[in-house]
């Protein structure tokens, strides 16, 4: 039960929930976004983060539909993990969001939601920022749309009252390599989630459950070693109550050599 | 054998089809338009004086109807021991206790206005384990321990933290220890935490005007919160009416008395208008009590044979914050503390100690989970250091009939052939249980086998009753006091009456709520008692009944009973199977064919009570408090990634020897049920603290429980040594597979990184930091 009441609004088109928002936003009123619900529901249960009103943004095209063009596929960012795993084969990323929850969360797990949460794993930001995703964000001043790595820095740098409203997401994309460890059951948060990818002249790597949110680096090729990885990662690296620092940091080592075992032997360029 | 060979098939459970189709009304299906709601705030803090308390906006709240705080009740609960003030008073004792309570015209309205209460609070110094509370100058969490209320086997040390010491004396240990040929001594703990049975808790209470208490709850024990509220309250019992319908898991958390005392009262605040109050999951894990810890040491004396000589047991159970089920637990720990294996000397003391987390009640197993980590360590530590197969070792000490227990009651000849359960499950994991394999790649395969016996923990006047009543066709219903909790024993029960009655089972209709103001008597829905009491209640209401079938087949057909026999839905002749009566013509009284009645209805009744028990010596621990021993071997077989400490549970694999199997399908479900609660229990349950004794697991996104992905393959073989006092031979089953699985889990895991895992729960990362350790 929910200890709070709140309007529940319905906009079905971007302006309107852009719009809703900036009006809450002017008054002082806090207003939630809503689409997925489930990290929501859970707090607003536990009475945390009380909110006057929630915008649910599901009945807005742009963030519900889901279209396959030649070069790439759209995704609204509404769409639920399930759908994105079963109606397309962008493999990289549907690796990852099965990994994420289970079934029956991942019908109401939003791929919107799993990125801009309050939760700090965020795993999905792993293989969009690997495949080059473009994110668009509506603000009352209209639609923009830009590369996922230029906004994301830990968490989606949105403008108050801005709206995810879709990933652009290239068909192609480039080797990667991922490993996920949990503290034991594997439906749980990740205490290591490492995604690498060859991006030819640089290797990307991402990591998530290692820090306080997630963190990833652009490695030069040539200067690449798995103990120059190590060490700029080292810092990051935090205990919380599924696993210590020091096991990730661990687990990290391990995960670099088993990725430059199936990348070859060696993380230097192949072609 | 069976007339009807209904005992001994998998036939589909009574309940199965209500319940996949969402047709059975649990607890929290009752919606009366009269009711009101209760909603409770809980502590924040592990151990407080309270210093102040307002109401008076949560009182002026719309809806409100009451407002209630530790402070408006002088009494105190327990189930054993009297601790606990309904709501906390003056101090609270553990994060997650309940101090205030909104009694509202809807759910929304008490939870809002006790959002309200204002309570202030100032820390006090937490205790979280037992070696903390027992040290030296360790604050008292009970100061007024020796004006609590207690019963006789319970034996509370009021001036310390031991709510219960139970003590066994067996032999001379310093001789036998003197003589050894080696010894070892091992140390284990294990965190306290939660069932996390589907369903939360919940209690309706209402006072009618007649006096009459009606109760609906979530209980596994409708008879003993009858009883307890007769107790706390001084009220007849034939005025309190407990309803318990079918429960979404119990696994101990609902045997006792749960929420039903305090919706009682709240009741009885309102003037009598029924209350509900229902626990929020995470209610149920903290509120409400959960399951108990350990700190454990167990040495262990061999003489040059490899006998097993000597035992010197200390187990520290960390109850929590109230004594509940908790004294009980570690009074039955010591009954069995050795294990499934003979000692001829023993010192056990056995501690039930208070702390400042969560309380503990009864969980499956019921302090057997607890010791068996304990001595299954302890005997692989001793296997190690005699370089001698695991196998072997426990084979050659497995306790057995004609010999004594720690409580020196003798095993009789029902007694359950460990020896060939550990034989059994050495050739399912292929033998060769103490060699690690290499698989190359860092990787390592282990294996491990563990011994366990259970028997029941309970009053020695234990009941059980049965009432059987018939139908116009000759089918019958039969009303037990005992609660459908997931188990499958009242389709056991109705299938020991086909069999016995010789009817099918569709005939025969088993009643699936109780209500204690119709059924017969009955202990409680625990202790893995149900099959076997119950089933030998209804089996003597079946004989009952037939006994009346041929009275009246006698006089219709002009031959002695003696002559006749009940089967096929039929009583007749044996030899002239056409010379008798349909069991439809005799169910409701014979009619002649000129009008004239006879005889009336069949009703067959049965009972039950347990025979010859005595509680124990309270110094020696000498008696006979064990009604039927369950014994059986368990192992697993595990992969282990030495880089990282991952680890793969591939096999568990269980032998028990259940006298007889009635349901083979739900005996094997009730076996691999308790063996991955028990696989969970080791690898990731139990609260996680913080530094001022905070729960941070506090809600199921974090409080991890297994899921199926993580099952091992499951291999299950039953032996049927018959207990001669059961019903067909069954005895109890269902806690036991859960008592050797953390054991065998531990033991190999420590095999596979050669280093001791004795501390629970064993996560990957607890694997690497121990391979790190020294190196």
């Amino acid at each position: 039960m929910i200890p709070f009441d709140f309007d529940y609004y319905r906009p079905s088109t971007i302006q309107e929930a852009v719009s809703l928002m900036k009006g809450f936003m002017d008054n002082k009123e806090k207003a939630s976004y809503y689409a997925g619900g489930t990290e929501l529901m859970t707090n607003f249960r536990k009475g945390k983060m009380p909110v006057q009103a929630v915008i649910d943004i599901k009945a807005i095209h742009q963030v519900h539909q889901m279209t396959e063009g030649e070069e790439a596929w759209e995704i609204g960012a509404g769409v639920p993990l399930t759908r994105v795993i079963e109606e397309t084969s962008l493999t990289p990323l549907n690796e990852v969001l099965r990994k994420i929850a289970d079934h029956t969360t991942r019908n109401a797990l939003s791929l919107g939601g799993n990125i801009t949460g309050r939760l700090p794993y965020r795993e999905a930001v792993l293989p969009l920022l690997a495949m080059e995703a473009q994110v668009s964000v509506a603000s009352v001043e209209g639609v923009r749309t830009l590369a996922l790595k230029d906004i994301f820095d830990k968490r989606l740098l949105l403008g108050a009252g801005d709206l995810l409203v879709s990933f652009h997401i290239p068909k192609a994309w480039p080797k990667t390599f991922a490993i996920r460890h949990t503290e034991n059951t594997k439906v749980d948060y990740p205490i290591f989630h490492l995604l690498g990818a060859d991006l030819g002249d640089q290797v990307l790597i991402g990591l998530s459950g290692y820090g306080s949110f997630p963190v990833y680096q652009y490695f030069d090729r040539t200067q690449l070693t798995q103990e120059r990885i190590a060490e700029d990662f080292a810092a990051h690296a935090k205990d919380n109550q599924r696993a210590t620092a020091d096991y990730k940091r661990h687990l990290l080592a391990m995960a670099l050599e088993d990725m430059k075992k199936e990348w070859g032997g060696s993380f230097a360029h192949e072609g | 054998m069976g007339k009807n060979s209904s005992v001994g098939t998998s036939a589909f459970r009574k309940e199965s089809l209500e319940k996949v189709s969402g047709q059975v009304l649990y607890g929290n299906d009752y919606n009366d338009p009269r009711l009101l709601h209760g909603a409770v705030k809980v502590s924040p803090h592990a151990h407080a004086a309270i210093t102040s308390v307002d109401t008076s906006q949560a009182k002026a709240m719309p809806g409100v109807k009451a407002i209630l705080v530790g402070d408006d009740f002088d009494i105190n609960f327990g189930l054993y021991l009297g601790d606990k003030s309904p709501i906390a008073r003056g101090v609270v004792r553990h994060h997650g206790e309940v101090v205030a309570v909104a009694v509202a015209d809807t759910l929304e309205n008490a939870q809002a206005a006790v959002n309200q209460v204002q309570i202030t609070y100032e820390p006090l110094e937490v205790i979280s384990t037992p070696s903390q509370a027992l040290g030296e100058g360790a604050p008292l969490i009970h100061p007024d321990m020796g004006t609590y209320s207690h019963i006789d086997p319970i034996h509370p040390e009021p001036g310390s933290n031991i709510a219960n010491r139970t003590k066994i004396r067996k032999g001379d240990v310093a001789s036998a220890m003197e003589a050894a040929s080696a010894v070892v001594e091992t140390q284990v703990s294990i965190p306290c935490g939660d069932h996390v049975a589907m369903e939360p808790r919940l209690a309706i209470a209402e006072i009618k005007k007649t006096g009459d208490i009606h109760m609906v709850s979530a209980t596994q024990a409708p008879f003993v919160v009858k009883g307890l509220m007769s107790a706390f309250f001084d009220i007849d019992p034939g005025k309190i009416v407990v309803h318990a319908p079918m429960l979404g898991g119990g696994f101990g958390g609902k045997a006792g008395i749960q929420l039903e005392g305090l919706a009682y009262l709240l009741s009885l605040k309102v003037g009598g208008r029924p209350v509900k109050l229902v626990n929020t999951r995470e209610n149920d894990l903290l509120a409400s009590p959960g399951h108990i810890g350990l700190e454990g040491r167990v040495k262990l004396a061999v003489d040059a044979n490899n006998h097993f000589t000597a035992m010197e047991l200390d187990y520290h159970f960390n109850s929590g914050a109230f004594a509940d089920y908790a004294v009980n637990v570690s009074r039955a720990a010591a009954i069995s503390c050795t294990g499934p294996y003979y000692v001829p000397n023993i010192r056990c003391d056995s501690l039930c100690v208070y702390t400042n987390q969560p309380f503990a009640t009864a969980y499956r197993g019921f302090g057997h989970i607890e010791l068996g980590f304990a001595i299954e360590r302890a005997i692989d530590d001793m296997a190690l250091k005699l370089d001698m197969d695991p196998y072997e070792l426990r084979r050659l000490n497995g306790v057995k009939a004609g010999q004594t227990t720690p409580v020196q009651s003798v095993l009789n000849q029902s007694t359950g052939r460990i020896d060939k359960c550990f034989d059994r499950v050495n050739d399912m994991l292929g033998g060769q249980i103490g060699q690690v394999e290499d698989l190359g790649d860092h990787k390592v395969r282990a294996k491990a086998i563990t011994g366990l016996w259970k028997a029941p923990a309970m009053p020695t006047n234990t009941d059980a009753g049965a009432i059987l009543t018939f139908n116009g066709d000759g089918s019958c219903n039969i009303n037990t006091g005992v609660v459908e909790i997931g188990q499958g024993t009242k389709t056991g029960l109705g299938q020991i009456a086909a069999e016995t009655l010789g009817i099918p089972l569709e005939k025969v209709h088993v009643q699936m709520p109780v209500d204690t103001r119709i059924a017969p008597s009955d202990w409680a829905t625990a202790a893995s008692r149900g099959l076997f009491m119950a089933g030998n209640a209804v089996y003597e209401a079946c004989q009952d009944a037939i006994a009346q079938i041929k009275e009246v087949g006698s006089q219709v057909l002009r031959v002695p009973p003696q002559d006749l026999v009940v089967d096929k839905e039929r009583v007749c002749v044996p030899d002239e199977p056409h010379h008798g009566l349909d069991l439809a013509e005799v169910a409701l009284g014979y009619v002649y064919p000129n009008g004239n009645a006879i005889f009336g209805q069949i009703i067959g009744r049965g009972r039950y009570i347990a025979k010859n028990l005595t509680d124990i010596d309270p110094e020696t621990g000498a008696g006979h408090p064990d009604l039927e021993w369950t014994l059986g071997a368990e192992g697993v077989e595990i992969d282990v990634d030495l880089r990282t400490g991952q680890y793969t549970i591939n096999k568990a694999v269980c032998c028990i020897d259940v006298g007889r199997v009635i349901n083979p399908q739900i005996a094997r479900g009730q076996i691999v049920g308790g063996m991955a609660m028990g696989i969970g229990y080791t690898t990731m349950e139990g609260f996680k603290l913080n530094s001022r004794g905070q729960i941070t697991n506090d809600t199921l996104r974090d409080f991890k429980i297994m899921r199926y992905d993580d099952a091992p393959t499951y291999q299950v073989e039953f032996l049927e040594t018959p207990q001669q006092d059961g019903p067909y031979g069954a005895r109890g089953l269902g806690e036991q597979s859960v008592i050797g699985m953390p054991g065998a889990v531990s033991n190999a895991l420590s095999r596979a990184i050669g280093k001791s895992l004795n501390h629970i729960p064993i996560t990957p990362e607890t694997l690497w930091r121990t391979m790190m350790e020294d190196k």
